[in-house]
């Protein structure tokens, strides 16, 4: 340990204030030290360096959804205004919930629960969740618990994507997942579809195709529409 | 403030906290990560925390009152998950005993770089207890002010300059009695 008094009052004068006081500045030693101060600073700012990269922003966007699904799994989803924004169809879920639970019909929480996550992925200029409106050209990633078809309509009047029947979605940590890039500005709406079928072909306006598909039985959900402006 | 520390402040009192926590990563990261590091001396540990620390303050957010800045908020989670993690490394440095970390010699009269002065740096910063190596990283790596430092660790302002002066005068000689000439 250094017991040079004159480096103790410097480092102390120094711990508390940047500025050497005048009586230590007045001493060439006094300086001396507080330029060894300055430089041990220095080398304390560069031995802890920052790390290159931002992939571990992506990571804990990636934990934040997992602990939505988490949630949603149990059915005891926190509010959170944002969620609420990006998250289509937690009534049309609760609805269900109820009705099975009324019914006492019993099931895979993820058959009841097809609620869909409509989330921002790329736009110039922002990253992914970013708390703003949908806009044409926006590329969207569309997920929902479990198996399931996923179709969207665009106005009512026309499909602009779909997978799950002749084209499989995606999958992730147990979600089906659709990319789609939004065409154009306005109401869309994604609709799930549950259970097993031959092909269907669907017209694209829908209304009848959902009378359609619950006619062969199978489970259809309308989240809530969804706008882009 | 940086424009995405304002953003931070808009989005959370909007109740965005998803925009927050993405305007935080962004404001905050390297700052969470140096303090981390600063504590740990271990990059990937220090990383691993991090993450922790952002996806915990996802999860608090909604609690967040606004009593302490943004800033202070972050790096008082930061604190407490640093603590877990070197208490952590203290029961597997118990079952696994591992021999102090060494510093390296310099050559007497040698002209040492400024690099080389930072990895003494380093490693003499590794070797300070804990109750002093914090406040100064939170003071000369983290650039806070005292008062807010005092907040994020409960101790005094008197108390954090005391220790403050006390462990750069042990850095300094550690580093010099290494070779290092400053």
């Amino acid at each position: 340990m250094n017991d040079d008094p004159i480096q103790r009052e410097v480092f102390r004068a120094l711990a508390k204030n940047p500025v050497l006081p005048p009586a230590l500045a007045r001493s060439e030693q006094g300086r001396r030290i507080a330029q060894q101060h300055g430089r041990l600073v220095e080398g304390l700012r560069e031995a802890v360096p920052d790390r290159e990269g931002d992939a571990w922003m992506d990571s804990v966007l990636d934990q934040v959804d997992e602990l939505h699904d988490v949630d949603e799994l149990k059915g005891a989803r926190r509010s959170v205004p944002t969620a609420r924004r990006w998250t289509v169809g937690l009534a049309t879920a609760a609805g269900l919930i109820l009705t099975f639970a009324l019914s006492g019909e019993q099931g895979p929480i993820a058959q009841m629960m097809p609620a869909v996550f409509v989330e921002l992925v790329a736009r110039p200029g922002t990253v992914r969740g970013d708390g703003v409106a949908f806009a044409p050209g926006d590329e969207v990633r569309l997920s929902a618990v479990g198996r399931t078809w996923l179709v969207v309509y665009f106005n009512d009047t026309r499909i602009v994507g779909r997978c799950g029947q002749e084209v499989s979605c995606d999958e992730d940590r147990g979600r089906s997942v659709l990319r789609l890039v939004l065409p154009a500005a306005g109401r869309y709406t994604v609709v799930t579809v549950q259970g097993s079928g031959p092909t269907v072909e669907l017209r694209g306006a829908l209304d009848s195709d959902v009378a359609t598909l619950r006619g062969m039985g199978l489970v259809v959900t309308l989240q809530p529409p969804f706008l882009v402006r | 403030m940086s424009e995405h520390e304002r953003l931070a402040v808009l989005a959370v009192d909007r109740g965005d906290f998803r925009a927050t926590l993405k305007a935080l990563m962004l404001a905050y990261g390297p700052l969470v990560y140096r303090y981390c590091l600063g504590q740990l001396s271990d990059a990937d540990v220090a990383e691993d925390v991090r993450q922790t620390v952002f996806v915990q303050a996802y999860r608090d957010l909604p609690a967040y009152d606004g009593r302490a800045n943004l800033r202070s908020w972050l790096l008082a989670i930061a604190r407490h998950r640093c603590l877990d993690a070197q208490r952590g490394a203290q029961r597997r440095n118990v079952r696994e005993p591992k021999g102090p970390v060494p510093v390296p010699v310099m050559e007497p009269d040698t002209v040492v770089e400024r690099s080389q002065i930072a990895e003494l740096v380093r490693r003499c910063l590794a070797e300070l207890p804990s109750p002093s190596r914090e406040p100064v990283v939170l003071r000369f790596v983290s650039e806070l002010p005292y008062p807010e430092i005092a907040s994020i660790t409960g101790i005094k302002v008197s108390t954090l300059q005391m220790r403050v002066s006390r462990a750069m005068l042990v850095l300094k000689t550690c580093v010099e009695r290494h070779g290092g000439s400053l």
